[in-house]
């Protein structure tokens, strides 16, 4: 069945931020494009929901914190509705003893950072030169589509890399070559010794990572998602939820003339002589374009979408491979009132609370994840958006955001049994820090790693469409054969987290998609 | 006055080879070992009248062909006996064999699964040319990226042009070998847990990470380093040296003595003697003196800078980063002496590839508890066994009849969280490893002769490894290559001149026995303008 207005110049599967990003650029760029989202709700895992009547919350993630300023300003966002209820959020390890740190070089907060440990103060500072200069050698990286894989441009690429650690000076390369194939929790033993500043910054790199404190390569990861997020300007909290983030998107495709339409899973990629056509839906329908991008995660889109029949057994073994277990639970709480949390200024209830007292703590709830069990001791990053954004609750009440690290997506017995118990740890965790939580929660919703991938659509219940390591980013990311949004058919892109640069909610990938597949297209 | 060339200070490995390849450039070299055998952890012993066997080591070696061609090791009477590759118990009396013939170990891998018998020639194809990668660049010079000279920089943009040179799916293969866990890898080629539980087995013994562990992958290749492409396809095959590794220290020491060089044991060094920053030779336990123009050390890095010198004739701040050098142990030994052949239940008695040993590891789930436990620094509860019956192709080990087994238990930490390795705590480790090995051998128990358990503390207070560490220092990225033993030290030479490390604890370390006695020895031959 063809139905009228039936061809495009692009189409867009998916309605996630990278969807919306990528259909929003080529609609600016004068393309007609369709869009189209398999749920009856674009966003993904970027969404507002009530979780009791009149108790609003970003049910999934719940902080904007990697998108760059330009595509903010490409897109106009502001003029489509985006409204930031916190432009920073600052980040706060919460101390059992009331000495909260906040991860800041301001001499105030430096302050009490000194009164866990005098020569941390003066090693924080260092420490955060260091990791941004090591990140700065990424960023080029990762703001940009990698070279082509044509040899004269990696090479020129790997030269400039060369050259650019040649300037780091001997000794900061020197440090630099040690420690970024080790672990994240070698290197803050080495830099640190108060406990919970090495805990915090260990779960400010860790979280949604299926890697342990204590396992090579989270330097290098650490250092990456510095990068990823030097490349905006930090964590920032959206007025209305995430959910009003996808609106002002949507908003803005839509004023762009990008058709949106949900509700239409895409059923196939239509394939004609090595190239793309079109795509059919689950309902019949076909569309014609000779750009279809996909924001869908690439094995969905080259398994399930494409078929492995168009594709070589090599890259269909490799996308077999995608790592991609998630490895946190999510926990949204409706509050009658403002929980106590001790020896926290009133200022500081909007910020981004982190919960990791220690290495040791952490590095024990690495080891009940790996068995599919968790700990009793749980590492978590909370949020209280309505500090910054009342109107999420009715007045003098709250809602509670909280992500927590190392849940196993099976767990030893089943979920059936264990739910509660998590629920049960979770409000205990909390307790130690807020006495008084237990009496304000009056409604609360547990999305375990099963539920995130069933309501958002994320294999494992991953964030990332694929783990964040050195193994499935940059040039292998998601595929070496998909590295540059361009796959082996033509007119077929991938621009969804699981391509460079990844996850974080960035845009990026829908962003330097939409630039790749429009290049191509002027060319031919 | 007694004066040399050069004087190696222990006669490990790295140190025998170090001492054979300097004389046979040419040079007056003099080796003192503190121990009354040679061989450092290759010693051998008997541990009843008549029963011989590898005190500290397993017994099996990886020499690479090239050192052992290099020192004509054959003519000094070293005989390697290749033997298939062992045999592991897996739960529920099943067993996985390893053969050194493809049409053989691919049958033995269909036993478990039909697909994995295809997949493994995909693995192994994909491990040779990974291992090729590797041996290309441990053939090369090492280059210390962070020294500031023109050539190095050359060098580096040359190795970037060369990367850049790859195909990236090569290259993907290659970061995934070097950062996966072993089980994510194993997972992508095989789905047979028996398959996957033995390849890990074989893979992380010895080593300082569990199959889960991020960067375990590329211990899967260090069976295939000694293995050739035209092979016939099987797994790699076990070196046996005939007479215990003992025998490989007692060649290269009769290799050194014939090209004029000397061995001399019981002469333990107490310092080396400095002279205006520079090392002029080595002062015994005895009083004695001996000078040499150069003086090397198969010590590992902590026992060579914090026992044999005096602190202050060290840079500033260098004692503390030889403090933070990792060096953990990890394996314990059994050695037992058993009056009768043992048999294990459901493996065939004649099976060829027992030669190779036994092994029980189960699963990598239970390897990785055994992991954990170690980390938690107590007594694994469920260790990695291996269990090497050399007396089976050597018969000169033991009595008419009667066998030497020499067991490593792998995951059993140097220090426990909670006190010492007391002889109590010693018997319990062994009454495990027997009552687990007994399981799959009904009759072992009652066999037993004698049984010696040392856990990694014995193994440092008789051999000086540090903590017991075999690998004399971990094989970690950040203490590998460049970094090995330290950034910035990369290599053989010292802060100290005329001083040079040739023991385990430099580059190549544990990726290539006798690698860095080789490398150093290169080093120090041209420094005395001697034929490299």
């Amino acid at each position: 069945m063809r139905i009228p207005d039936s061809s495009f110049d692009a189409i867009v599967i998916g309605g996630g931020h990278n969807g919306l990003v990528a259909a929003a650029y080529l609609g600016k760029a004068g393309r007609r494009v369709l869009l189209l989202e398999a749920s009856p709700r674009l966003g993904g895992a970027l969404a507002t929901d009530e979780i009791s009547p009149d108790y609003r919350i970003s049910t999934g993630a719940h902080l904007l914190d990697a998108m760059p300023r330009q595509i903010e300003k490409d897109l106009k966002l502001a003029k489509h509705g985006l409204r930031y209820a916190a432009r920073r959020v600052p980040t706060i390890a919460l101390d059992r003893d009331k000495q909260h740190i906040v991860f800041s070089t301001r001499r105030s907060d430096l302050e009490i950072l000194r009164r866990h440990s005098a020569a941390d103060a003066e090693a924080y500072v260092v420490h955060l030169a260091r990791m941004k200069a090591y990140a700065a050698l990424l960023t080029p990286l990762i703001t940009e589509a990698l070279p082509s894989a044509g040899m004269e441009q990696l090479r020129a690429t790997l030269r400039k890399l060369v050259w650019s650690a040649e300037l780091m000076g001997s000794a900061s390369l020197e440090s630099f070559m040690r420690q970024l194939p080790g672990s994240i929790g070698d290197l803050l033993d080495d830099v640190f010794e108060t406990p919970l500043l090495k805990g915090a910054l260990a779960l400010d790199t860790l979280l949604g990572s299926r890697e342990g404190p204590y396992a090579a390569g989270t330097t290098l990861s650490a250092v990456y998602r510095g990068g990823l997020r030097d490349a905006s300007t930090g964590p920032r909290m959206i007025e209305g939820g995430l959910g009003a983030f996808i609106d002002a998107l949507a908003a803005a495709a839509a004023s762009f003339g990008v058709i949106i339409r949900t509700s239409a899973a895409v059923k196939r990629i239509l394939i004609e002589e090595g190239a793309a056509k079109g795509i059919e839906t689950e309902q019949g329908e076909i569309f014609e374009a000779p750009l279809v991008l996909s924001s869908a995660h690439p094995r969905a889109t080259m398994l399930g979408m494409v078929g492995p029949r168009h594709l070589d057994a090599g890259l269909t073994k490799r996308l077999f491979h995608i790592a991609d277990s998630g490895s946190t639970a999510k926990l949204n709480l409706a509050l009658d009132g403002l929980p106590t949390i001790q020896g926290l200024a009133p200022v500081d209830y909007g910020a981004r609370l982190l919960v990791a007292p220690s290495l040791q703590s952490l590095d024990e709830a690495f080891a009940r994840f790996k068995h599919d069990d968790f700990s009793s001791d749980l590492a978590m990053e909370i949020t209280i958006p309505s500090v910054n954004d009342a109107p999420l609750a009715p007045p003098g009440q709250h809602v509670m955001s909280i992500v927590v690290q190392y849940v196993p997506y099976e767990a030893a017995g089943g979920w059936e049994e264990n739910r509660d118990r998590l629920i049960d740890r979770i409000v205990e965790t909390l307790s130690i820090y807020a006495p008084d939580i237990k009496q304000r929660i009056v409604a609360g919703e547990l999305m375990l790693p099963p539920d995130i991938e069933r309501k958002f659509g994320l294999p494992g219940g991953n964030w990332y469409h694929g783990d964040m390591e050195l193994d499935q980013l940059l040039m292998f990311r998601p595929a070496p054969e998909l590295a540059r949004y361009r796959t082996p058919l033509k007119g077929l892109y991938l621009c969804g987290t699981g391509s460079h640069p990844g996850g974080g909610i960035s845009g990026l990938p829908g962003q330097l998609a939409a630039r790749a597949a429009m290049k191509d297209r002027g060319r031919a | 006055m007694e004066r040399h060339d050069a004087i190696v200070i222990g006669g490990g490995l790295n140190g025998l080879t170090a001492a054979a390849y300097l004389a046979r450039a040419g040079a007056d070299v003099l080796l003192v070992e503190r121990n009354a055998v040679l061989g450092s952890a290759a010693a051998g012993y008997e541990i009843l009248p008549g029963f011989r066997m590898p005190r500290y080591e397993l017994g099996t070696a990886n020499l690479p062909a090239r050192i052992v061609a290099d020192l004509e090791l054959p003519k000094y009477g070293l005989r390697l006996l290749r033997v298939d590759g062992g045999v592991s118990l897996l739960p529920d009396g099943a067993y996985h064999a390893s053969y050194r013939d493809g049409v053989t170990h691919r049958r033995e891998v269909a036993r478990h699964s039909l697909k994995d018998a295809d997949a493994w020639t995909h693995f192994r194809r994909d491990m040779l040319r990974a291992v090729a990668h590797l041996r290309a660049t441990l053939s090369e010079p090492l280059q210390n990226p962070a020294r500031r000279s023109l050539s190095t920089f050359r060098g580096l943009l040359a190795r970037a042009d060369r990367l850049a040179e790859k195909p990236t799916d090569e290259l993907h293969d290659l970061v995934r070998f070097w950062t996966l866990s072993c089980a994510d890898l194993l997972d992508d080629y095989f789905e047979s847990d028996a398959l996957k539980a033995h390849l890990a087995a074989v893979a992380l013994a010895g080593a300082t990470v569990g199959p889960f562990s991020p960067t375990s992958a590329r211990f899967l290749m260090q069976a295939f380093m000694e293995e050739t492409v035209g092979a016939s396809g099987g797994a790699p095959a076990t070196v046996i040296p005939l007479g215990g590794p003992q025998a490989i220290a007692d060649a290269l020491a009769a290799s050194i003595v014939a090209n004029g060089g000397g061995v001399r044991a019981e002469a333990e060094v107490t310092d080396v003697l400095i002279r205006d920053g520079k090392a002029r030779g080595v002062a015994l336990a005895n009083g004695e003196e001996i000078f040499a123009s150069a003086v090397l050390s198969d010590l590992d890095l902590k026992r060579t800078f914090l026992a044999l010198f005096p602190w202050k004739e060290l840079p500033k701040g260098f004692v503390e980063r030889v403090g933070r050098f990792r060096m953990r142990g990890v394996t314990a030994k059994i050695n037992i002496a058993l009056d009768r052949t043992p048999d294990f239940e459901g493996v065939p008695p004649d099976c060829p590839a027992l030669l190779g040993g036994v092994r029980l590891a189960g699963s990598m789930e239970r390897m990785e508890k055994a992991f954990d436990d170690w980390r938690d620094r107590i007594p694994p509860r469920t260790p990695v066994i291996e269990a090497l019956i050399p007396s089976l192709s050597d018969r000169s080990l033991a009595p008419q009849g009667k066998h030497v087994m020499s067991v490593a238990v792998h995951y059993v930490p140097e220090a426990l969280h909670d006190g010492i390795w007391t002889s109590e705590r010693k018997d319990e480790l062994g009454d495990l490893v027997v009552a687990q090995l007994t399981e799959r051998s009904p009759s072992l128990e009652e066999r037993i002769v004698a049984l010696e358990t040392l856990v990694p503390p014995d193994i440092e207070n008789e051999v000086g490894l540090t903590a017991g560490d075999f690998e004399q220092g971990e094989m970690t990225l950040d203490q590998m290559f460049f970094n090995r033993p330290m950034a910035g030290l990369a290599g053989y030479e010292t802060p100290i001149e005329n001083f040079y490390l040739c023991s385990g604890s430099a580059h190549p370390g544990a990726l290539m026995p006798g690698g860095a006695g080789a490398g150093a020895a290169a080093l120090v031959a041209t420094a005395l303008g001697k034929r490299g």
